[in-house]
């Protein structure tokens, strides 16, 4: 500090204000829009948010205090119960599902041959197209009376099915839908990955004497370990968070087989006006989607420390 | 090892070729029965392969007042959505890049924070404050809570970081200003990241429902997935019509991933792979 | 005032590191001041903080006179060298050169003669539309001194602009920057960590250790007359040979070693440094002067230089060790990590005999030193021991 005095004497108004803001005081214009919508519409509704879960609120008219009444209130919703296992029903299928198929489409891709590309980008593409333009798109396919599906069946003198009209089919339709609009996402994220294999990791193996198999299981898949783990965590969250799909095919139906939780949280809020009680949920979950996210930042920390 | 032999092309294509039509199937599926007449589809067992093309269905999409106007009000707010996060996510990624200011560090630090922040917990404030600066309703309410991504920001710092910091000292000693700096130096070589973050915020944008669903009432207000899906639920029977209006909907993102086809993949791939 | 003037600048950065401390200097109008040291030394801080890149903590710096000390690096009218040329990547070279000319809102048709004119006298002509990584490293270093001359500033900095280029283009354009300076004599400050950069195109040499300057003079005088071990052992190459040694009955003893010479009784008894320059050594023949002090030596090595010859021989006394000689040292040839065979803890001499085929490996010499190449330091301090020999001979 003694160092700073002569400093601070020769041009005080310049330095007082770099001391309270930094060298570059321009720097707040640049980071303001940035700072006023992320913080503004995040950070501020996350605590809104839960004040809100502990009020009965139905949005527009004044909400009161109910203390932890909407907390204890959705571990008895029997309806909720539902929407949570329907969730996992879908979350535990769909997730191995697609790093599996993700991982071995990626390999099967992973080679130099004519068309390769084009495979590539077929596999893609459902990924990019919006959500409700699948569920739009296979709710005519798999549709009971005019879906091709159906009239494959009937060719093949195999009983029609109800599909997404069925209670029992249309959770499972949808993971089959959701797995053709996200297996190309799986596989780009494993290309990519694959190229960062290095090549004399392979060559030292298969110079030791390991087959092909025994290459990709002992060098291969392990390399790709962090990989896997990104896309399990990424692909959870997704899972966990469904909603287009579900509101772009069946909305819930038939007789509320397919609501998963965002759904629920959606009819709460937004048609029952239950504001609060939607909140509450909503924060249980998010408990849990944070954690998640957590974990793999506490697990890509650890990697790096420990190569 | 005798299968490669006698084929005149890799065994790999018997297995990949098919997986890959299964992909493409439904569009092609989606793009015939759009040139149907409800008539052939309405046939029981439904026509596969139709005898005669008919425009009815695209007639009803194109012609009639509700797909244009929701194919407008997508395109205004995806390329709003668009600038704006090219504008302030640079601008901010740069400041929190180059520029020592007190806070910077927690700031930022706060903004990747929100990255891990579901949008259930945060969406019915966001309703309640649209609804409370009178946007509710509006194409304003899709695009303010948008105009800068936390994504973005971190996108473009880690590009900024990455930059070699004596050409932008150069820029400056040569007469820039930092805004000069940012304009005619950092921005140019920022290309690749620019162009990584209008892909993804135009496919996000673009493709966005849950949101538009809860803040959008009026008819012509709605944004194409909005529009596709209400038009659905009331049209169920005029599948060659929702088909055509599915297809316009999928159209402009797979045009340009057809076009940026490395952008595109190699933004989806950077945050996972390096990041 | 023209030139650039520091005042007891100093430069804290945010751990309390102290990356410059207290450095005052006067760089006069059309001056060469070479700012050298080993790398961490504060040589690039201060340079930046020239520039205006870099807050200065406490100080002030001003250039023609006035203040600059907070204001952008804009506003200086300075112009810089980067040693990673700092190009615009995205630009011709063209564009390159014009950039800061159109910053400053020059006329067009200025910028093109201007621009044209540099080009032509950098023999850049033909690759004026060209993009920085179309061109090889010597030419990137051009377009990178022209972009600062074609400025016109008032000082130009230089911040290691040779490190980049191989040895052989480094020699060639260190001669080109010299005659440069002659054809458009501006204030220059340049910073490099390579000595003989700095003797050869210094006007002054400001040689610089941990943010403070050891000494700043001509480098004759850096040479002749170090003021400390740290200036002795950087300045020079071959770096002096450096032995723990003692005075006493006016002679230097180190080892079974005896240096007798004039001058040396005022000392009195105490422990010294001694440093003696590798072209201070002759062979003991007629033609020596017989007051020189001798020494005889058994050869190791013998480096034919062709013109001359290194004789490098071990001196049975322990090498000088202290933290300003190994950073002296350290940067180029390394000190310890130089040492291939840990044999033994003994000094090692280099002698610059100016004679081929001055002798042969394995064979004992008997050498003659000149007393004005010899210095002697404080062991404790570091700083140089004046003996009447070197006053008369060097004033």
């Amino acid at each position: 500090m003694e160092a700073l005095a002569p400093a601070l004497a020769t041009a005080p108004r310049r330095r007082l204000r770099e001391r309270l803001l930094g060298e570059h005081p321009t720097a707040w214009a640049f980071i303001a829009p940035a700072v006023v919508i992320i913080l503004g519409l995040t950070i501020v509704p996350v605590v809104w948010s839960l004040l809100l879960s502990f009020r009965s609120s139905d949005l527009i008219s004044p909400s009161h205090s109910v203390g932890l009444a909407n907390y204890k209130a959705l571990v008895h919703d029997p309806a909720l119960g539902a929407a949570v296992k329907h969730t996992l029903i879908f979350t535990v299928l769909y997730v191995p599902l697609s790093i599996a198929a993700g991982l071995g489409l990626a390999l099967a891709l992973d080679r130099r041959i004519r068309l390769i590309g084009l495979y590539r980008t077929l596999i893609l593409i459902p990924f990019i197209v919006a959500t409700a333009v699948q569920g739009v798109l296979f709710s005519f396919i798999f549709d009971q009376r005019f879906g091709v599906v159906n009239s494959l069946l009937q060719k093949l003198g195999l009983p029609t099915q109800g599909f997404l009209g069925d209670p029992g089919q249309a959770l499972y339709i949808i993971i089959l839908i959701a797995l053709w609009g996200s297996i190309g996402f799986c596989v780009i994220i494993y290309l990519a990955a694959l190229q960062d294999v290095p090549k004399e990791l392979k060559e030292a193996a298969a110079v030791d004497g390991a087959t092909r198999w025994e290459v990709l299981r002992h060098v291969t898949i392990p390399q790709l370990a962090p990989i896997t783990v990104f896309l399990l965590v990424w692909q959870t969250l997704f899972a966990l968070q469904l909603f287009d799909l579900v509101y772009a095919t069946t909305r819930g139906g038939p007789l509320e087989s397919t609501v998963v939780i965002v759904y629920y949280i959606y009819l709460q809020a937004f048609q029952l006006f239950h504001a609060g009680y939607a909140a509450a949920i909503a924060y249980v979950v998010a408990l849990v989607l944070i954690g998640l996210s957590a974990l793999q930042i506490v697990y890509r920390r650890w990697r790096v420390a420990h190569p | 090892m005798s299968l490669r032999r006698r084929l005149p092309f890799s065994p790999w294509h018997l297995a990949l070729a098919p997986i890959a039509i299964l992909f493409a199937l439904p569009f092609a599926w989606m793009v015939i029965s759009s040139l149907m007449s409800t008539a052939q589809i309405n046939r029981f067992p439904p026509t596969i392969i139709p005898g005669s093309l008919h425009l009815e269905g695209w007639e009803t999409v194109l012609g009639g007042a509700e797909f244009p106007r929701w194919f407008l009000n997508s395109t205004i707010v995806a390329v709003v959505t668009v600038i704006s996060n090219l504008i302030f996510c640079s601008m901010a990624g740069y400041a929190f890049a180059r520029l020592k200011f007190r806070g910077s560090t927690a700031i930022f630090l706060l903004i990747l924070a929100t990255l891990i922040i579901p949008f259930q917990i945060t969406m019915i404030p966001t309703f309640i404050v649209m609804h409370d600066l009178h946007l509710s309703d509006t194409l304003g309410a899709l695009i303010v809570p948008n105009l800068v991504t936390p994504f973005g920001v971190f996108l473009m710092r880690q590009f900024f970081l990455n930059l070699p910091i004596e050409v932008e000292e150069a820029a400056r000693i040569d007469g820039c200003s930092r805004f000069g700096v940012l304009l005619h130096v950092a921005t140019p070589l920022a290309k690749p990241a620019l162009a990584t973050l209008a892909a993804l915020t135009f496919l996000v944008s673009w493709n966005e429902l849950f949101w538009p669903l809860i803040v959008i009432n009026t008819d012509s207000t709605f944004t194409l997935p909005v529009g596709l899906t209400t038009f659905q639920g009331a049209h169920s029977i005029d599948w060659p019509a929702v088909m055509a209006g599915n297809a316009l909907t999928a159209l402009p993102v797979v045009v340009a991933f057809l076009l940026t086809q490395r952008t595109f993949i190699a933004s989806l791939t950077s945050s996972a792979v390096k990041g | 005032m023209p030139g650039v003037t520091l005042e007891r600048i100093t430069k804290v950065y945010g751990g309390g590191v102290k990356a410059v401390d207290d450095v005052s200097m006067a760089i006069g109008d059309a001056e060469y001041m070479v700012l050298v040291g080993p790398s961490g030394c504060g040589k690039s801080t201060l340079l930046r903080m020239v520039a205006g890149l870099e807050k200065v903590t406490a100080g002030r710096i001003l250039i023609g006179g006035d203040d600059a000390t907070d204001l952008e690096p804009r506003d200086r009218d300075i112009a810089m060298v980067f040693q990673s040329y700092a190009l615009y990547p995205h630009k011709t070279v063209r564009e390159n050169l014009a950039f800061g000319l159109r910053r400053r809102r020059v006329p067009s048709d200025e910028i093109r003669t201007k621009v044209d004119a540099m080009g032509a006298m950098l023999g850049l002509a033909e690759l004026m539309d060209r993009k920085p990584a179309a061109l090889s490293g010597g030419q990137r270093q051009r377009v990178a001194m022209g972009r600062a001359l074609v400025r016109e500033p008032r000082v130009f900095l230089l911040d290691e602009p040779l490190s980049n280029l191989d040895a052989k283009l480094r020699t060639s354009m260190r001669g080109e920057l010299a005659r440069l300076h002659e054809r458009l004599p501006t204030t220059t400050i340049y910073v490099t960590h390579d000595q003989v950069e700095a003797m050869t195109l210094g006007s002054r040499v400001a040689v610089m250790r941990d943010g403070v300057v050891q000494q700043c003079d001509s480098p004759q005088v850096l040479f002749d007359r170090p003021a400390n071990l740290f200036v002795g052992a950087f300045i020079g190459a071959p770096a002096m040979n450096l032995v723990e040694a003692r005075v006493g009955g006016g002679a230097i003893h180190f080892g079974s070693h005896a240096l007798g010479a004039p001058g040396l009784e005022e000392l009195g008894d105490r422990r010294l440094v001694l440093g003696l320059r590798p072209t201070c050594f002759a062979l003991a023949d007629e033609r020596c002067d017989p007051r020189w002090p001798r020494l005889s030596a058994e050869v190791d090595v013998v480096e034919e230089l062709g013109a001359e010859s290194n004789l490098l021989f071990t001196v049975d006394a322990p090498p000088v060790l202290s933290d300003a000689v190994r950073e002296a040292i350290g940067g180029e040839s390394g000190s310890d990590e130089g040492r291939l065979l840990a044999d033994d803890r003994r000094a090692r001499f280099t002698a610059q005999i100016a004679e081929r085929r001055a002798a042969r490996a394995g064979e004992r010499v008997e050498l003659a030193m000149d007393p004005t190449q010899l210095h002697l330091f404080d062991p404790a301090s570091g700083e140089a021991v004046e003996w009447s020999w070197s006053l008369v001979h060097t004033a």
